[in-house]
C-alpha cells in the first residue's frame, strides 16, 4: 500500500470504534460490558500501526498530495477533500494515534465506575450535595473519544483549507461531546458549550480567511497557495486577510491569548478527555495549522503570532502558580505551553514549535494520566491542599509524574552525560530549541528583546509550578484525602508508563535526533521579510548555547524555588503555605485566569444578553403590538363586513326571495281549487268584458 | 231574432247560475249543458236571422253566404258537449270513487 492509503484508512480506521461505541447498547445490552472500550482501543491500535507503518515508508522530502473529492468546481474557483501528507501530516498521525490509543486503554480503568446501571455521580454528591444516580455511559465515552480521535486526523490529512475547515468544526463538536461527558453537571454542560463557542469565535476569523484567500488564489491546496504566495501572485491584502483569519481560529482552537478563556473549564471532561484535548489533538490542531500554513504567512501574522504566544505562555503561566486543583495546574501550564510553540513558529522557529507540540502531546497527556491516577485513587479528590504524600502510596504514579515534570520543566543534568547526550528529558530539548531560535531572533532584531526574556523567565515559572504540583501531590505528609489511596490498576498504569516512555525519550538527540530531523524534512525555508530579519541556521547554533545555559538555569532556579516551597521535606501537609497565600484578593484574581471571564462576562455576555433583553422588550412592546393592532383591525373590519354582508347582501338575497314566494302565495291563493269559484269569476270577468266592450263602443 | 236572444240569454245564465251555485259535480254538468245549449241557441238564431256575413268567395268565384254555419257549429257544441259529458262523467265517478262524494268543494286537492 502506499503511503496516502495508509494514512487514509488510518484516519477512518477509527470510525469502527466510534461506530461500536455509539451503537453498543444494541448490540451489547448489558451496561457492564466493556466491549465497546476493547473495539475502541483496538481501531486506535490499528490506527497506529499504519501511521507508523506509513511513516516508515515515506521516502523523502516530497509531500504526497492527492484529491478525495471534488466539493465545487467553477471557472477559477476549486473546493476540495483531499490529503497533503508530508513529514508534518506522518509526526501527527503518529502522536495523535499514540496518544489518543495511551488514554483510550486508560480510559478503560478510568471509567470503569460507569459499567453500572446506577452510576452515583460522585461530583454532583460532593460539590452541590445533590444526589444523582443515572446509567453508566461507558460505552459512550468510547464512541466519542473515537469520533474525535477520526475528526482530529482528518484535520491534519487535509490538503487544503476547506479540508481543514471541515475536521476543524468535528473536532470542535466533539469536544463539545467529551468535555460534556457529565452534563447533569452544570458546570460541565457549561464548559463544553464555552469550549464551542468561544472556537466559534475563532472559527469566524477561520471562515473570513479561507473565504479571502480563495478569492484571491481560486483554490485552497496548501501546496497552490504555497507557490503562489512564494511567486507574489497573492496580493498583500490577500495574504492578510487570509492569514490574520487563519490566525483567529488557531487562536481560538490552541487557546492563545485573548480566546484561552475555554481551556481552563474543559477540564470538566473526563480526565482521559482533558489528557487528550490538551495535548495531542484539539489545541494541537491551531499549532498544527499555524505550522502549516508558515509559507503563506506574511511577516506581520508571524510576528502576531510569536507576540501573541509571549503573552500566552505569561497569561497561563501565572495562573498555573495558583492554582489548586491538580488539572486546573495542567490545564493553565497548557495554555503556557502552547503559547511557547506559537512563539517558536513566530519567530520563524519552525521546527523547534512543532517540536515541543510533539514533546508536549507525550509528557502532558502522561501527567493528566497521572493526576487521573491520583484522582481515582483519592476519591475524586481533586484540591491539591488536600492531597500529599503519595509517593509511597502510588509509586508508579509518582515516578511517572515525576518524568513528566522534568520533562517539561527542561531540566537536565549537565555535565552527566548518557549515550553521550546531556541527561535530560524530551521537555529540555523542545524547549531548548524554541529559546535558541528565539534567541537568535532576538540577537537579529534588537527591537523585539521580550521575545527570548519572557519564555526565558517563564521556563522558570513553569518548573516552579509544576514542582509545586509534584510536591503537594506526591511529597510531604499524607494530606486528608489520601486516606486508604491505593496504586491504580495495571491498565491504567500502563499506557502512563508508555507515555512515560515516550515522554522521557522521543527526543533523543534533541535538535539532532531522529524525531526532529523527520519533523523537518519537509520544513519551509523562511524567507527574506521585510518587517524582521529572520535568523540564520548558523546563528540559531551559535545561540544555541548560551539559550540552552540560560534555560537551565533559569528551569534550575524555579525547580529549586519549588523544592524550596514545597520540597518533600516540608513537614505541613501542603496547605499551610498555600492558605497563608489564600486570602490575597490577587491571588484569588490570578487563579481565575486574571479575571478574564469576569472581563468578558463584563465586555461581551453582559452586552449580549442586555441586547437581547432590549430586544426581546421591542419585540413584545412594538412587534407585538404591532401585529396584535393589525390583529385587532382586521377583527374590526371583519365584523364590519359581517354585519354589511348579513343585513345588506343578505337583506337583499332574503328580500328578493321572499317577494318571489310573497307572489307566488299571491297567485297561489287564487288557485283555491275551488270549482264554483272559478265559474263565477269566470262570468264575473265576462260580465265585465262585456261591460268594458259596451262602454268601449258607445264611447 | 231578440227572442231567440232573449232566451239565450237567460238559458246561459241559468247555466252559470247552476255551476256557481250548484255542490253536485252532476248538477254544475247540468248548468254547463244549460250555458253550451246558450251558445248554441245564439248560433243557430245567427244562422237563421243574422246578416250574412262579408261575401266571401269560394275558389271557383261563387259567393259562400253563412248558409248552415250556425247549424253546424250547434251540431258541434251537442257532439262535443256529449263527448265532454261523458269525459266528465268519467272524472265524476273517478273522483267518487275516491272520496266517496261528488261535491267539487271537496274537489281542492289541486289548489294552488
Amino acid at each position: 500500500m502506499s503511503v496516502a492509503q495508509l494514512l487514509v484508512a488510518a484516519t477512518f480506521v477509527p470510525l469502527i470504534g466510534a461506530v461500536a461505541g455509539l451503537t453498543a447498547r444494541w448490540w451489547r445490552p448489558s451496561r457492564d460490558d466493556r466491549a465497546a472500550g476493547f473495539v475502541a482501543c483496538a481501531s486506535l491500535f490499528a490506527s497506529v500501526g499504519l501511521s507508523v507503518a506509513a511513516a516508515a515508508l515515506w521516502d523523502g522530502p516530497e509531500p504526497v498530495e492527492g484529491t478525495w473529492y471534488e466539493i465545487l468546481s467553477l471557472p477559477g474557483v476549486t473546493l476540495e477533500l483531499g490529503h497533503l501528507i508530508d513529514s508534518l501530516t506522518l509526526t501527527m498521525f503518529c502522536i495523535v494515534s499514540l496518544v489518543a490509543s495511551c488514554v483510550c486503554v486508560f480510559a478503560l480503568g478510568y471509567l470503569s465506575d460507569e459499567l453500572t446501571e446506577e452510576h452515583r455521580d460522585y461530583h454532583l454528591a460532593h460539590v452541590l450535595e445533590q444526589e444523582l444516580v443515572r446509567p453508566g455511559r461507558f460505552h459512550l465515552f468510547f464512541g466519542y473519544l473515537c469520533l474525535f480521535v477520526t475528526a482530529m486526523l482528518l484535520l491534519v490529512i487535509g490538503g487544503n483549507l476547506f479540508h481543514v475547515f471541515v475536521g476543524w468544526e468535528l473536532v470542535g463538536a466533539c469536544s463539545y461531546l467529551l468535555i460534556g461527558f457529565y452534563y447533569e453537571r452544570p458546570y460541565a454542560s457549561a464548559a463544553a458549550t464555552k469550549a464551542f463557542v468561544v472556537n466559534r469565535i475563532g472559527d469566524a476569523g477561520f471562515l473570513i480567511g479561507l473565504a479571502a484567500l480563495l478569492a484571491a488564489n481560486g483554490d485552497v491546496r496548501f501546496l497552490s497557495l504555497f507557490e503562489a504566495a512564494g511567486a507574489g501572485e497573492l496580493s498583500r491584502t490577500a495574504l492578510l486577510v487570509g492569514g490574520f483569519g487563519v490566525l483567529a481560529g488557531c487562536v481560538g482552537k490552541s487557546a492563545q491569548f485573548p480566546l484561552q478563556v475555554w481551556l481552563p473549564d474543559a477540564m470538566a471532561g473526563p480526565t482521559p478527555v482533558s489528557a487528550l484535548v490538551h495535548s495531542a489533538t484539539m489545541v494541537a490542531g491551531g499549532v498544527y495549522l499555524v505550522g502549516r500554513m508558515t509559507p503563506a504567512l506574511p511577516p506581520e501574522v508571524l510576528l502576531t503570532v510569536a507576540y501573541l504566544g509571549c503573552v500566552t505562555l505569561v497569561v497561563g503561566a501565572v495562573p498555573a502558580l495558583f492554582q489548586t486543583d491538580i488539572k486546573g495546574i495542567l490545564a493553565y501550564s497548557s495554555i503556557s505551553q502552547l503559547g511557547y510553540m506559537m512563539l517558536a513558529l513566530g519567530v520563524t522557529g519552525w521546527g523547534a514549535g512543532l517540536f515541543h507540540l510533539v514533546t508536549h502531546a507525550f509528557f502532558k497527556s502522561l501527567m493528566f494520566l497521572c493526576a487521573g491516577s491520583v484522582i481515582v485513587a483519592c476519591h475524586h479528590e481533586q484540591d491539591v491542599r488536600k492531597l500529599g504524600g503519595l509517593m509511597r502510596k502510588m509509586p508508579v504514579t509518582a515516578g511517572a509524574m515525576l518524568v513528566g515534570v522534568i520533562a517539561i520543566s527542561g531540566l537536565a543534568i549537565p555535565g552527566v552525560s548518557v549515550f553521550g547526550e546531556a541527561l535530560s528529558f524530551s521537555g529540555f530539548h523542545s524547549k531548548d530549541a524554541i529559546l535558541s531560535h528565539a534567541l537568535a531572533f532576538t540577537e537579529a532584531n534588537a527591537g523585539h528583546a521580550a521575545l527570548f526574556w519572557v519564555p526565558l523567565v517563564t521556563a522558570g515559572l513553569t518548573a516552579l509550578y509544576m514542582v509545586r504540583l509534584w510536591g503537594l501531590t506526591f511529597a510531604g505528609a499524607p494530606g486528608s484525602a489520601t486516606k486508604g489511596a491505593h496504586e491504580s490498576p495495571a491498565v491504567m498504569l500502563a499506557p502512563i508508563v508508555v507515555l512515560a516512555g515516550l515522554a522521557a525519550f522521543c527526543a533523543v538527540g534533541g535538535d539532532g535526533g531522529p524525531l526532529y530531523g523527520f519533523l523537518t524534512r519537509t520544513a519551509p525555508e523562511p524567507g527574506a521579510f521585510e518587517l524582521f530579519v529572520s535568523p540564520s541556521e548558523a546563528a540559531v547554533d551559535e545561540a544555541h548555547h548560551h539559550a540552552e545555559v540560560m534555560g537551565l538555569i533559569a528551569a534550575g532556579l524555579g525547580a529549586a524555588a519549588g523544592l524550596a516551597l514545597f520540597g518533600p521535606w516540608r513537614r505541613a501537609p501542603g496547605q499551610a503555605r498555600a492558605e497563608g497565600l489564600k486570602d490575597a484578593a490577587v491571588v484569588r484574581w490570578l487563579r481565575r485566569g486574571w479575571g478574564f471571564d469576569a472581563v468578558y462576562r463584563a465586555l461581551a455576555v453582559r452586552p449580549t444578553l442586555m441586547l437581547g433583553e432590549a430586544t426581546a422588550l421591542t419585540d413584545r412592546a412594538a412587534i407585538d403590538g404591532l401585529v396584535d393592532g393589525a390583529a385587532g383591525l382586521t377583527g374590526v373590519v371583519a365584523r364590519i363586513e359581517r354585519a354589511v354582508d348579513e343585513r345588506v347582501v343578505d337583506g337583499l338575497v332574503r328580500g328578493v326571495g321572499r317577494t318571489a314566494r310573497g307572489f307566488g302565495r299571491l297567485f297561489g291563493a287564487v288557485q283555491s281549487g275551488g270549482l264554483r269559484q272559478y265559474v263565477a269569476a269566470l262570468a264575473a270577468c265576462a260580465v265585465g268584458l262585456a261591460v268594458l266592450a259596451v262602454v268601449l263602443l258607445a264611447g | 231574432m231578440t227572442g231567440y236572444l232573449i232566451v239565450s240569454a237567460v238559458l246561459l245564465t241559468c247555466g252559470v247560475v247552476c255551476m256557481a251555485t250548484k255542490r253536485n259535480a252532476v248538477g254544475v254538468l247540468m248548468g254547463v249543458e244549460l250555458a253550451l245549449n246558450a251558445a248554441s241557441v245564439n248560433f243557430v238564431a245567427a244562422a237563421e236571422f243574422g246578416p250574412p256575413a262579408a261575401p266571401v268567395q269560394s275558389v271557383a268565384g261563387d259567393a259562400l253566404g253563412i248558409g248552415l254555419d250556425g247549424q253546424i257549429a250547434a251540431l258541434f257544441v251537442i257532439v262535443l258537449a256529449a263527448a265532454e259529458a261523458a269525459v266528465a262523467l268519467a272524472i265524476v265517478l273517478a273522483f267518487f270513487n275516491q272520496h266517496g262524494t261528488a261535491d267539487v268543494d271537496a274537489a281542492s286537492e289541486l289548489r294552488g
